[in-house]
């Protein structure tokens, strides 16, 4: 398993991974960065992920944690939304076929069965009777048959199954790794931010008395590399971060994106052969006058390599 | 729920957890009965690593349990994975009743497959 490997092959085999169930994650990448003000939207110069391998074993381990943990998530994800996809393509068939309702396809009940052949192919069930009975018996309701789920077992369902939940881990792993770093760290900025979660439509999801729910995003400001959030469940938030908020108005990375010490254009025309000190000045101006000036010249001073304490200085004259 | 207690066999006949399920089965509030099984689940594998692994973590949140079965039991390791990525889910979109069940349903093989190879885990009231 993932921990027992060392470093340097498990940073390897996990991005590579990566790479072939996110063929299109240079994609990802540039679409990301287009939402992003053109001051400050970094161009990606590798073309392979070997390069990606390449530059993260030479820049220590925090940045290699962090992409890591970037990669376990998406792993997670495309494991999970592969599988969602099989099981609807599936359903189509058999409603074609007429062997199921159509009503296999509506959204909400689309979703509950997704959600079950998940738990049938829990790969730690082995042999569990009571979670395979539980699962068929939800399922059944909607026709579908043991019949049925051996066909999508033969679609190897199960190996989706195994890489989510492994995603997960391995990202929980790897994040756990970089607090302990991180908490020795006395010079990296860094916490928990929690915010009203919202569906894909920007709804907001309410509990069941009416309240938002809330979502944690694990918040750092990686000197070079600029800031990273990614989604932290919220057990973890509680036991690791429970004592270091990250200050809301210092958010502005809300989508996890691949890291690269690479520099926007517009950036490296203000820091190149500069130190903080000289250009301190001229970035607090920027956050002050100019439209997403915060946003801007936070990145420009991460691109610099700020600190914490210099990321403070640049915010100072708001908190007085 | 579609559940039942007698469903959850390994649980109800020892009196401690039966005590936890009752309290579980009586809660109206999705949110707290999710809570409150996760709770019961921690429980199980605290006393489980402290009286039979004789092993003290500084913490146990669900990363510690995992990495302490890893070296210890691939079964319990795998399980927890399988919870772990339970919370994850559930953490990014709304929580279902069925969440609720899938977790009881594990928790209840967890504990049945600790007592079977390890002998009993929770020490019952007299």
């Amino acid at each position: 398993m993932y921990p027992a490997y060392s470093r340097e092959k498990r940073f390897y085999n996990l991005l590579a991974l990566y790479s072939l169930l996110n063929p299109n994650w240079r994609e990802e990448y540039v679409k990301v960065e287009s939402r992003k003000p053109s001051e400050i939207r970094t161009p990606l110069m590798a073309t392979s992920i070997k390069n990606v391998i390449e530059a993260g074993q030479g820049s220590g381990e925090l940045v290699e944690s962090f992409l890591a943990i970037h990669a376990a998530n998406k792993i997670a994800h495309s494991c999970g939304r592969a599988r969602d996809i099989m099981v609807e393509e599936y359903l189509k068939c058999k409603v074609n076929t007429k062997e199921l309702s159509s009503s296999v396809l509506g959204t909400d009940n689309l979703k509950y069965i997704c959600r079950m052949v998940e738990r049938y192919f829990d790969p730690s069930n082995l042999g569990d009777t009571d979670n395979l009975e539980w699962t068929k018996r939800k399922l059944k309701k909607f026709g579908i048959k043991e019949e049925n789920l051996e066909d999508l077992r033969s679609l190897n369902i199960e190996v989706l199954s195994k890489g989510q939940r492994d995603g997960y881990y391995i990202k929980d792993f790897e994040m756990d790794r970089a607090i302990e770093l991180l908490k020795e760290d006395d010079e990296i900025s860094y916490g928990k931010f929690t915010k009203n979660m919202t569906d894909n439509n920007g709804v907001e999801i309410l509990d069941s008395e009416g309240n938002p729910k809330q979502e944690h995003l694990f918040v750092v400001d990686l000197p070079y590399y600029g800031q990273f959030s990614i989604h932290m469940k919220t057990e973890s938030s509680i036991s690791a971060l429970s004592d270091t908020p990250y200050d809301e108005l210092r958010i502005y990375e809300k989508e996890s994106v691949l890291l690269t010490d690479e520099v926007s254009s517009w950036a490296k025309k203000i820091i190149l052969g500069k130190t903080f000190k000289e250009v301190v000045g001229k970035l607090k101006n920027i956050r002050r006058n100019r439209k997403n000036g915060a946003r801007i010249a936070h990145y420009t001073a991460l691109k610099l390599g700020a600190t914490k304490e210099e990321l403070d200085e640049l915010y100072r004259d708001d908190q007085r | 729920m579609d559940i039942k207690k007698e469903d959850l066999k390994n649980i109800e006949e020892n009196n401690v957890l039966n005590e936890k399920l009752n309290n579980i089965f009586e809660d109206s509030k999705i949110e707290s009965k999710y809570e409150k099984c996760k709770i019961m689940l921690e429980y199980i594998n605290i006393n489980f690593i402290l009286n039979k692994l004789k092993t003290k973590l500084e913490d146990y949140n669900i990363l510690k349990i995992i990495e302490t079965y890893r070296k210890f039991d691939d079964n319990l390791f795998n399980q927890m994975k399988s919870i772990n990525s339970l919370y994850n889910i559930v953490d990014e979109r709304a929580l279902e009743e069925e969440d609720i069940e899938y977790l009881l349903i594990k928790t209840n093989s967890i504990y049945g497959y600790m007592k079977e190879k390890y002998g009993e885990v929770i020490k019952e009231n007299r």
